[in-house]
């Protein structure tokens, strides 16, 4: 058993937003939704370190838990998936994630943002892999191809690292001690340990 | 009076009935809300619906394991090191297909790495920077209260509201066993007084019905995941929520127009007077052993107290309804998961205002509910509730309109 997880790491980092393209274009998502993004923290001091983010997958995920008609799911690899099908675009989900991963293409007027669309691990979604259906809602599943979500693999100074946990972990904590310095793993103990865990 | 006091008693007997069914419920509810909230599980699938994205692969996880290993530290540079082979292409979806309690067990795993990753993990915090992407909101790098915000919504908002309705529902039913329907104690007179005009009535009802649309697909949202999703399946439920989502948004439009007109008619009459201190201090008559009832005008004060509890309700429930229509136009994160904090709790409180304003108007209260459904109200029920308004309307010194 694998614990998919991402992790960024910042001191490498160059804000070249390839992960960004190589993900819209992979999954041809629709215009105006960013299922990753790269942020810029302290632009212009000393301090500045850009982050490539998006759904972290998280542990006790907690848009699972507040979405009103359960289409949010995880699976037994920590990947979070979620049913174009059965969302009805609340936004509850946008307001519970704590790295704004979901995205709502704001279809119609009247406030209502369609159906969420965010990052899925590579994975797809709940329709048959590699079905039509799965690739127009959810884009390409290269998880079931045995292959890494396309940001991290296309990352060409290996700042974003995906798959399973402990590895991408083991790489991070190998790096550190090897170039003597490191900000830590971004997002990860909001992400990967809870409500209650080491607050 | 002998007939009257049988058809009280009956009366109390629902009333008690009632107050045991709600006393259940809220004890039911507190119950529930001992608890702390469950963790997240995977379910491979969505809940309640098939655990379609199983299929148990251990040949994929080792697959994605052998491709994680590829982005391990190369010290020197040189070609791909050999074991960088294809990777088996197993065209299975990931998933081990547990149970419930293997679920459990490996939620518990997941968090149990935490000290082993203690070292190289940053701090959390709030963090903000800057996106290329044209969306400020998206400049938002990490918000930990996200995880706050969850369990004040599971929590306190959804046992809260229920707490709220079911405990005020139950203090009405408990008046209701102890004291009975409030009597006209004269008895009706048979003669007739005009209250409230067409066009008051017309609106009022207007405004009153929006707001059961609205309450009650609001509580859909709210509950129905929890009481009518395991009767009604994932698909019927979805398309439940999604009519219910648009008629919450649809008939705020005529129940914001309603309350504006009611404050234009009745903001005047609903003001502070000296006559509202001596109804509060006898409270308005209703207890037994009271000698009658206070004098008020064309509205006593628990009336003007539901003028102002749903002006202001409505007010609070229009501003952030429209912040949650229209996400970050004006609020950022924070500001958009309190209007929806706010939302919520000011809604679930306005429906146990509203259930005691309907009881009042109907069952609490003999002679009432004529006053807005057909206009008029007996002469008799006029002079104890509003003894003044009558004494005026009759006098024909000022038209109270």
């Amino acid at each position: 058993m694998a614990r998919m997880k991402f992790l960024c790491d910042a001191e490498r980092c160059i804000e070249c937003n390839a992960c960004v393209t190589a993900c819209k274009n992979e999954h041809e998502v629709p215009w105006g939704i960013n299922r990753r993004r790269v942020v810029t923290i302290d632009d212009g001091l000393p301090s500045e370190r850009s982050i490539s983010i998006a759904c972290m997958h998280c542990t006790d995920a907690p848009c699972i838990a507040v979405c009103p008609v359960d289409c949010i799911y995880q699976n037994d690899n920590g990947i979070v998936l979620h049913s174009k099908d059965l969302c009805i675009g609340c936004g509850y989900c946008f307001y519970a994630c704590p790295f704004g991963a979901p995205q709502y293409p704001q279809a119609s007027n009247f406030g209502s943002r369609g159906k969420m669309d965010k990052c899925t691990f590579c994975a797809g979604g709940p329709e048959e892999n590699h079905s039509e259906a799965e690739y127009r809602k959810y884009g390409r599943n290269r998880v079931a191809e045995g292959k890494l979500p396309l940001c991290a693999e296309v990352c060409s100074t290996r700042a974003l690292l995906a798959g399973d946990g402990e590895m991408i972990g083991g790489i991070y904590e190998e790096r550190v001690i090897r170039r003597g310095y490191g900000s830590g793993a971004w997002g990860w103990q909001t992400a990967y340990y809870g409500r209650n865990l080491g607050g | 009076m002998k007939t009257t006091s049988d058809r009280l008693s009956g009366y109390r007997i629902a009333g008690a009935v009632a107050a045991l069914l709600l006393a259940i419920l809220l004890g039911w509810t507190l119950y529930e809300s001992t608890g702390t909230e469950q963790l997240v599980l995977p379910t491979n699938g969505v809940l309640h619906g098939a655990r379609d994205d199983v299929p148990s692969d251990a040949a994929a996880a080792e697959a994605l394991r052998e491709r994680t290993a590829l982005q391990a530290w190369r010290g020197e540079a040189g070609p791909s090191p050999a074991a960088a082979a294809e990777p088996a292409v197993t065209g299975q979806a990931m998933g081990g297909g547990t149970d419930e309690t293997g679920a459990a067990a490996l939620v518990a795993s997941w968090l149990g790495s935490r000290d082993e990753n203690w070292e190289m993990i940053r701090e959390r915090g709030f963090l903000e920077g800057r996106v290329t992407q044209p969306a400020e909101f998206l400049s938002v790098l990490e918000q930990p209260q996200g995880r706050t915000w969850r369990g004040l919504h599971n929590e306190e908002i959804v046992f809260g509201g229920g707490i709220v309705i079911f405990g005020f529902s139950l203090l009405l039913a408990l008046f209701l066993a102890w004291r009975g329907r409030v009597p006209v104690e004269e008895g009706f007179s048979g003669e007739r007084v005009q209250r409230f005009s067409g066009f008051e009535r017309a609106n009022h009802w207007v405004t009153a019905g929006s707001f059961v649309l609205i309450a009650l697909t609001g509580l859909l949202l709210l509950y129905g995941q929890y009481l009518l999703k395991p009767l009604l399946g994932a698909g019927i439920y979805h398309s439940w929520a999604l009519v219910g989502a648009w008629i919450h948004m649809i008939f705020a439009v005529p129940f914001v127009i309603g309350v504006a007109v009611m404050v234009v008619m009745w903001i005047r009459q609903n003001g502070p007077s000296k006559l509202d201190v001596e109804w509060l201090k006898r409270f308005g008559g209703f207890l037994p052993g009271s000698e009658g009832h206070p004098p008020a005008r064309r509205f006593n004060t628990g009336q003007k107290l539901i003028f102002w509890a749903v002006v202001l309700g409505a007010i609070a429930l229009l501003v952030t309804g429209l912040s949650l229509m229209f996400p970050f136009f004006w609020l950022e994160i924070t500001g958009m998961q309190l209007a929806q904090l706010i939302h919520a709790g000011v809604g679930l409180v306005m429906i146990a205002i509203i259930i005691g304003h309907i009881y009042i108007g109907t069952v609490g209260m003999e002679g009432a509910f004529d006053a807005m459904w057909r206009g008029d109200v007996d002469r008799n029920w006029a002079k104890e509730h509003h003894s003044i308004w009558l004494a005026e309307k009759q006098g024909g010194r000022r038209q109270t309109h």
